[in-house]
């Protein structure tokens, strides 16, 4: 494995531990998605120029935080007020 | 309607357990599907994984164009703070966005890695229904998205919603909608265990599914979503989506090019 994919798993991994830290702060999820998403888009590079352990952990870490810092971030929205009418703030 | 479940004393929101639960069930029938059109479990995965990050960005982008008035009134009186910023961030998502985001997605990571385009989108496809139909029941279970005053017994009431209006009893379009996504995905999944021609599963799906939508447009009351000639932005992107579906599928017929062929082989 090369120095460069090396430090891709490493950071990979190192995001999705950050992400799983924000799982616990339900109103700063958000971070935990971003951090997640960045960590999952270096793991997958990683594995996929050289298959790494360390970018796999760092995968599965970030897909676990991304998934419940979802659940916990849309729960915290709930009770958030949106501008004005609430009504605006549910198109899906 | 549920807008709160209680897990070992957890209280979780119904609408994200029950949206990440089906992004989890299609996936994986997205990965189990992979050999149908000989593309590899692992570039599958990657490919859901590129095409929900594009997803979440695709939706969110759509929401915030179409909210984009309130926003700007909001700047104006000065009721604009860090609060609404979150909740902008994560109240909304307009399904049109995800599916043109998801698409997004699986383009850049067929074009990054050198992988045909049209086996993963074909294969990831018949995941997206099921997806929606999972999603729309948590529309449901929150009171988004609701539908126009219906009176009973098939209307129902939105009481515990911080969405819905209160007191009158609403149209379920959600429920209706989770289930033609429903049928869209059996059919897709009967349609899609043969090998078809690059795009037409594709096409198809976004052909059944504009279909459905434009109509069910009709049935639904929040109409902060925007409308403009008296069709709604979603009707407006479900004329456009089926034209481009059409000529997904009839290309080939009507295009004798040898670049053509070699596309839709």
């Amino acid at each position: 494995m090369d120095n460069q994919t090396n430090g891709k798993a490493i950071a990979s991994l190192i995001l999705g531990i950050l992400a799983a830290v924000f799982v616990f702060f339900a109103s700063m999820a958000w971070v935990g998605i971003i951090l997640g998403v960045i960590g999952l888009i270096l793991g997958i590079s990683a594995n996929k120029e050289s298959h790494s352990g360390m970018a796999t952990a760092g995968i599965v870490l970030s897909i676990v935080s991304i998934a419940i810092c979802a659940i916990t971030f849309i729960a915290c929205v709930a009770c958030l007020s949106a501008i004005g009418n609430a009504a605006t703030f549910n198109a899906f | 309607m549920l807008p709160f479940i209680d897990v070992f004393g957890f209280r979780l929101a119904s609408y994200g357990t029950l949206i990440v639960l089906g992004t989890a069930a299609g996936v994986l029938i997205a990965v189990v599907r992979s050999p149908v059109l000989g593309v590899s479990r692992t570039d599958i995965f990657y490919a859901c994984i590129y095409a929900l990050i594009g997803t979440a960005a695709g939706a969110k982008l759509l929401y915030i164009a179409t909210a984009l008035p309130d926003i700007v009134h909001a700047f104006d009186t000065g009721k604009f703070g860090i609060k609404d910023i979150v909740a902008l961030l994560t109240g909304g998502f307009v399904f049109y966005g995800g599916l043109i985001g998801a698409i997004a997605g699986i383009f850049v990571y067929a074009k990054k890695y050198q992988i045909d385009f049209w086996r993963i989108t074909d294969t990831v496809t018949p995941s997206i229904p099921l997806i929606h139909a999972v999603g729309r029941l948590g529309c449901f279970c929150a009171g988004c998205c609701y539908g126009k005053e219906f009176p009973p017994p098939l209307g129902v009431l939105f009481d515990r919603s911080p969405y819905a209006p209160h007191g009158i009893t609403l149209f379920p379009v959600q429920l209706f909608e989770s289930l033609i996504c429903i049928m869209i995905f059996v059919f897709l999944l009967v349609f899609a265990r043969k090998k078809r021609r690059g795009g037409v599963i594709s096409g198809t799906y976004i052909l059944c599914y504009t279909a459905a939508r434009f109509a069910l447009e009709y049935f639904r009351m929040d109409e902060a979503r925007g409308f403009l000639l008296n069709l709604s932005v979603s009707q407006w992107i479900s004329v456009f989506l089926a034209g481009a579906a059409v000529l997904l599928i009839v290309r080939p017929f009507i295009g004798k090019s040898e670049k053509n062929k070699k596309m839709f082989r």
